[in-house]
């Protein structure tokens, strides 16, 4: 059996980033990606945050082949017939180093695999990693298709199904509440057009969330993000939820309904449907944290169930590379010592910990019990809508006065030990 | 370099697929694996959007079979989703059928449920909804399976 020091399975962002941490270490380290290249099995809605992790891979930024780098917010929410929307802009998100940018996986994880290649790492396409290979409790090695590769350490990047965990005895079996199903379209526009319509300079970018009747009373969303000739639309949908709605509907048609709404129509007019992608979202944060150390092994990114829900945003990609990283690093102190047991390699975990990834995801801990209750998604947005068109509106009744206007819808809507309750719960993130 | 990708094997199940490729229904196939294929040229020369729209498609009325042909797909003969009928026989939610965003659950006249793998996006959506446990999900073999160009 051919033998390497660390096998990293999985081509992704955490895969990858431990890869381009271990390249100049000089230990022997290959990366196994089951598709055709980096990428080609990736799926973002999708923004990345590079604030938090420029300072672990300081050389990446200047060349990644990025979209747009953001600098409007937009949060929209929407009745059945009308919608509100706040839109944020600030200098702050216009001045570099730019806070976060657009981002395509096909293309960006293409290019890194690229650049981990050209350091000394071996990234191995269409290398479909089937079975751990153990020694008592020991990983030593995986199976791909076809063969067997022996390793000091395994590093399971494998995405968030990740198989490899789940053979590693690592994590419990999943469960509908803990997911949630993101699927989009690719749809293509000129720049010009973007630029346009979304009102930005040369470069600049918008992220759009959307929250309301889009879900159909399911817990979840929609999203919008400019690419630099593209934009990616999509909607986000709790399983449980999907599961659990009456009356029942095939879940693809949401987004269709989506793209119907004037609100988006006029957004994307004129622009070609170039893809269409699905992933799924890891939705219980710390509650389903798998054991991310064992004997030989090391779980990365969303394999280790390092995702989160920040209600005004999804993080993921950024938790993926900092968390490949610090597995390198922990891989780079366990080959000094020679030590790759799982109290050796533990270490990753205690860094992992220091880091903003567990801080962050211990801050936020309670999303998913607020994202239960369902009159976020379907009360709130229409009532808050309804209340600005009162206040708009001017038709041939005399318009009363704003105070009688507001508080009436107030006092319909909001005044109630419902809302008093959902009020106390946002304490809670 | 672009992947390479063939036309999709008939699959045996829905013939509505444009992932079939029997000989009277080529045509509807044959133009989803153009429509890709130009799309994939596009990608690799740095895309732009069109001028204006191919006449009567409103990019908001796509179908679900017409989104499915702008993906590059190398498909396998085998399936990689194999489902437990004797579960699926007990299931009345049918929560498959609703939660795949490709649409690929069907039940046959004879009431047997099946999934049309050759359009699988790979997200793993129905393994996590069928909470009865009869859907048994793999990743397709290495050099199969969907190739997102955009991601």
């Amino acid at each position: 059996m051919d033998k390497v020091e660390v096998i990293i399975v999985g081509g992704g962002l955490a895969g990858l980033s431990c890869a381009y941490e271990l390249a100049d270490s000089g230990m022997t380290v290959i990366v196994l990606e089951r598709g055709d290249f980096s990428g080609s099995k990736n799926v973002t809605g999708g923004r990345i945050y590079v604030g938090p992790i420029r300072d672990y891979l300081p050389d990446l930024w200047k060349e990644a082949p990025l979209e747009r780098h953001v600098t409007k917010e937009l949060i929209t929410l929407l009745g059945e017939m009308n919608s509100t929307t706040l839109e944020l802009y600030s200098d702050r998100f216009n001045r570099q180093p730019y806070p976060s940018y657009t981002i395509l996986r096909a293309k960006f994880d293409r290019w890194l695999a690229d650049l981990v290649s050209e350091k000394g790492v071996f990234v191995i396409p269409q290398k479909n990693v089937k079975d751990l290979i153990k020694d008592g409790e020991k990983i030593i090695g995986v199976k791909t298709e076809d063969e067997e590769i022996g390793s000091d350490c395994v590093v399971a990047s494998d995405g968030i199904l990740s198989f490899l965990a789940e053979k590693a005895g690592l994590r419990k079996p999943f469960q509908p509440q803990h997911f949630a199903v993101g699927f989009k379209e690719v749809i293509a526009l000129d720049s010009k057009a973007i630029e346009d319509r979304f009102r930005l300079g040369e470069n600049e970018g918008a992220a759009q969330l959307f929250v309301g009747s889009l879900t159909r009373g399911m817990m979840g969303g929609g999203f919008l993000y400019t690419n630099r000739d593209s934009l990616s639309l999509g909607i986000v949908v709790g399983i449980e939820s999907l599961n659990q709605r009456e009356p029942r509907e095939e879940i693809y048609k949401s987004l269709d309904a989506f793209k119907e709404r004037p609100e988006i129509k006029n957004l994307i007019r004129g622009g070609e449907v170039v893809e269409y992608s699905a992933h799924l979202i890891s939705e219980g944060g710390l509650h389903i944290k798998p054991k991310i150390y064992g004997e030989g092994i090391l779980v990365t990114g969303d394999a280790a169930g390092l995702g989160l829900n920040m209600l005004v945003t999804v993080r993921g990609m950024e938790y993926a590379m900092v968390s490949g990283v610090l597995a390198g690093r922990a891989i780079k102190r366990a080959k000094e010592k020679n030590d790759f047991s799982a109290s050796s390699l533990a270490y990753y975990e205690k860094l992992l910990n220091e880091s903003f990834i567990i801080k962050e995801m211990n801050h936020f801990k309670n999303t998913l019990s607020i994202l239960e209750n369902k009159r976020l998604f379907s009360k709130y947005p229409q009532a808050i809508s309804n209340l600005f068109e009162k206040v708009m509106r001017v038709d041939e009744c005399p318009k009363e006065g704003l105070y009688k206007t507001i508080s009436e819808v107030v006092k319909k809507e909001f005044f109630n030990l419902e809302t008093l309750k959902d009020l106390l719960q946002l304490r809670k993130i | 370099m672009l992947p390479e990708f063939w036309l999709p094997v008939f699959t045996g199940t829905n013939l509505d697929s444009p992932f079939h490729a029997c000989a009277p229904c080529l045509r509807p196939a044959r133009r989803g694996f153009e429509q890709a294929g130009e799309a994939l040229q596009r990608a690799g020369m740095g895309m732009t959007g069109p001028k204006e729209l191919p006449s009567g498609t409103e990019v908001w009325k796509m179908k679900i079979t017409e989104k499915l042909a702008l993906n590059a797909f190398k498909n396998d003969k085998e399936t990689h989703i194999t489902l437990d009928q004797k579960i699926c026989h007990t299931c009345k939610e049918r929560f498959c059928i609703y939660a795949c965003p490709a649409n690929l659950y069907a039940l046959t006249e004879k009431e047997e449920m099946t999934v049309e793998f050759a359009g699988c996006l790979e997200c793993g959506t129905c393994t996590i909804a069928c909470v009865y446990g009869s859907v048994k999900w793999k990743y397709p073999k290495s050099g199969f399976g969907v190739q997102y160009r955009f991601g």
